[in-house]
């Protein structure tokens, strides 16, 4: 039995990676067990700190914590740190969407390198982008791109605006997570809470998409973006990530194997190997 | 330098690269300088003292004073005489490490993915954690108690390196069990050197030949009137090849009769298995079943058992000779009243 403790399954009501893996192993249960059987194990998401349980534990340390204290020099996130390190710490094993995340974990052990996988059937090309423009008011006549975050710093919204200023012939297209954490681009075409078709249309609208992140980690819009091959523009050349995208990025997501059926051949695989059935 | 691994070696190459390349492969911490594996050549025969100096293997080496059984007898000590002399070289190995952690291993075991960073995990000034041993059984000595019994070879050559991994993988798990398999062990250097290290031999009773107590048990008994507890964690997994270096190579006759290894110990009971049930703000651990708790952090860790059935008041408050004849008595009672029902 595969247990799926989670902080948040779904928060917006988009298809996550507990409601995709729930699909596709259809015997896992969300939350924690009183006792874990020999052949079960706990995929633990890390802010939750470790499974406290006996028995065969994962850790999923996806959270970018380490690399915002480190970039942003603040130690605002040290309780939550505290958490992540004790669940990388006890939990039997561990695991990181890319290499460039394992090096924050590895004095707690082998780190293992797993996709969280992204929906390339949802996100893919769409021929129609002129009827897609139309349909958002978005200039059908101008170079357009897409920037999709928060108003956490990390996120380097203020990059987006000086990208604006810097070329005003670039219209914008803002998608905001949420509203509690939304701002406003003037001149842009902004947008708040969009369902996952939704942003699929949106991309498309787009002729590349800008990433001002802070942080070497792709965001997973960044993911769902490369999968409708959307041209990657970086605000910060300089910046080291996991790859450098190529001219066709959906090529790159199937490279890394973040398809989500590549995905779920490779964590079948993996937790075999570590004697679970389900 | 935090830990120091330590395996005695006295006159196998062969079984020097062995554990030199498994431990260097699994200990990713010696690449980053936070631990080091050191062997304790004891008593080395010239071919492995020159082995290890053209390897460039980091060791010390200890000479032994060769004690006749009876000499050994008169200080308390039993057959077979060698073992003197092993429990000697350990306990120089720890006196001279240069760490404030010790791991003390066999040259002939094998390890797995994180078998030191989930030793380390657990260990505390009032705790001495051991791997969880996979034994493939040895003619003579069987299979250690609370070994995992797993055959994948005897011996360098016939072990089956893949299938022990992958077995390790499947087997190993988060949690402790209280007692377990002596070595592979890790703890904190002073705790072993105030507990009086181990006893220089295997404890003698009425003669040499009658062993009242194995030195790593005399050992452990120490360590738990000091108030340090031993337990195994279930998810460092290490192979023994039950085969060491007395075993490699052609044995003489009088090493034929020398035992190898401590045999199986019966033990009273099995282990228990502990587990998580709580976790301090502090960031400690609280381990249990039920009335044991075990606290582990970096101050004030403490172990307590707290009764709460009769029977476990009983326990903790009666010898055991008492308990024992009490709960025999009851027993009894209980069988008659089935029988008269």
């Amino acid at each position: 039995m595969i247990y799926l403790n989670a902080e948040v399954v779904s928060g917006l009501g988009e298809d996550t990676f507990w409601t995709w893996f729930q699909r596709e192993f259809p015997s896992s249960r969300l939350g924690l067990p009183r006792k874990l059987g020999s052949e079960d194990i706990v995929l633990q998401y890390s802010t939750l700190g470790f499974a406290n349980r006996s028995g065969k534990s994962l850790a999923l340390l996806w959270e970018l914590l380490p690399q915002m204290r480190d970039v942003l020099q603040s130690d605002s996130w040290d309780s939550r740190l505290k958490l992540i390190h004790e669940c990388a710490r006890f939990s039997t094993w561990r695991t990181t969407p890319t290499p460039l995340t394992s090096p924050h974990y590895d004095r707690f052990g082998s780190v293992d390198v797993l996709p969280i996988g992204v929906d390339t059937d949802l996100f893919k090309p769409l021929a129609e982008k002129r009827s897609l423009r139309e349909k958002f008011s978005i200039p059908v006549d101008r170079k357009v791109g897409i920037w999709v975050g928060t108003t956490h710093p990390m996120k380097g919204f203020g990059r987006v605006v000086e990208a604006a200023q810097r070329d005003p012939h670039v219209h914008w297209i803002v998608v905001w997570k949420w509203e509690a954490e939304a701002g406003h681009l003037h001149g842009g075409s902004n947008f708040t809470k969009v369902p996952q078709v939704m942003l699929r249309e949106l991309f498309n609208c787009a002729d590349f998409f800008l990433s001002s992140s802070l942080l070497p980690s792709f965001f997973m819009a960044e993911w769902e973006a490369m999968a409708c091959n959307l041209p990657i523009h970086f605000s910060d050349e300089t910046l080291v990530k996991d790859f450098v995208p190529s001219p066709n990025p959906r090529d790159d997501v199937l490279r890394w194997h973040w398809d989500r059926k590549t995905a779920r051949g490779l964590w079948a695989d993996y937790l075999q190997g570590k004697g679970v059935a389900w | 330098m935090r830990i120091s691994i330590l395996s005695l070696i006295y006159k196998s190459p062969r079984l020097a690269d062995w554990i030199h390349d498994s431990v260097t492969e699994f200990t990713p911490m010696i690449a980053r300088r936070e631990a080091q594996f050191t062997f304790v050549a004891n008593d080395p025969t010239e071919e492995c003292l020159h082995h290890l100096q053209s390897r460039g293997y980091k060791h010390i080496v200890v000479r032994n004073p060769h004690r006749s059984d009876e000499e050994l007898f008169r200080l308390g000590f039993g057959a077979p005489e060698y073992m003197h002399r092993v429990y000697r070289a350990y306990n120089e190995g720890m006196r001279q490490a240069e760490s404030n952690i010790v791991v003390l291993v066999n040259s002939d075991n094998y390890f797995s993915p994180d078998w030191l960073e989930n030793l380390e995990k657990y260990l505390s000034q009032r705790v001495v954690v051991t791997s969880r041993l996979v034994e493939p059984g040895h003619p003579r000595h069987g299979v250690f108690p609370d070994a995992i019994a797993a055959a994948f070879g005897g011996t360098v050559d016939t072990f089956d390196r893949k299938g022990f991994l992958d077995f390790a993988e499947k087997t190993k798990e988060t949690g402790l069990m209280v007692g377990g398999a002596y070595m592979p062990c890790m703890i904190f250097r002073s705790v072993a050197l105030d507990a009086g290290l181990y006893p220089e031999g295997n404890l003698a009773g009425r003669s040499f030949d009658q062993v009242r107590r194995y030195g790593d048990e005399a050992f452990y008994d120490r360590l738990r009137r000091a108030g340090v507890r031993h337990l195994t964690a279930l998810d460092s997994v290490v192979y023994h090849l039950k085969e060491g270096e007395k075993d490699d190579g052609p044995l003489s006759a009088e090493r034929r009769k020398a035992p190898g290894f401590p045999p199986p110990v019966a033990r009273p009971a099995p282990a228990r298995r502990l587990e998580v049930v709580n976790r301090t703000v502090d960031g400690t651990a609280t381990l249990g079943v039920r009335t044991w708790r075990l606290y582990l952090g970096e101050a004030g860790r403490r172990i307590r058992r707290i009764p709460r059935s009769p029977v476990e008041i009983a326990r903790a408050i009666l010898p055991s000779w008492a308990f024992n004849g009490l709960r025999g008595v009851w027993r009894a009672m209980r069988g008659k009243r089935v029988g008269d029902g």
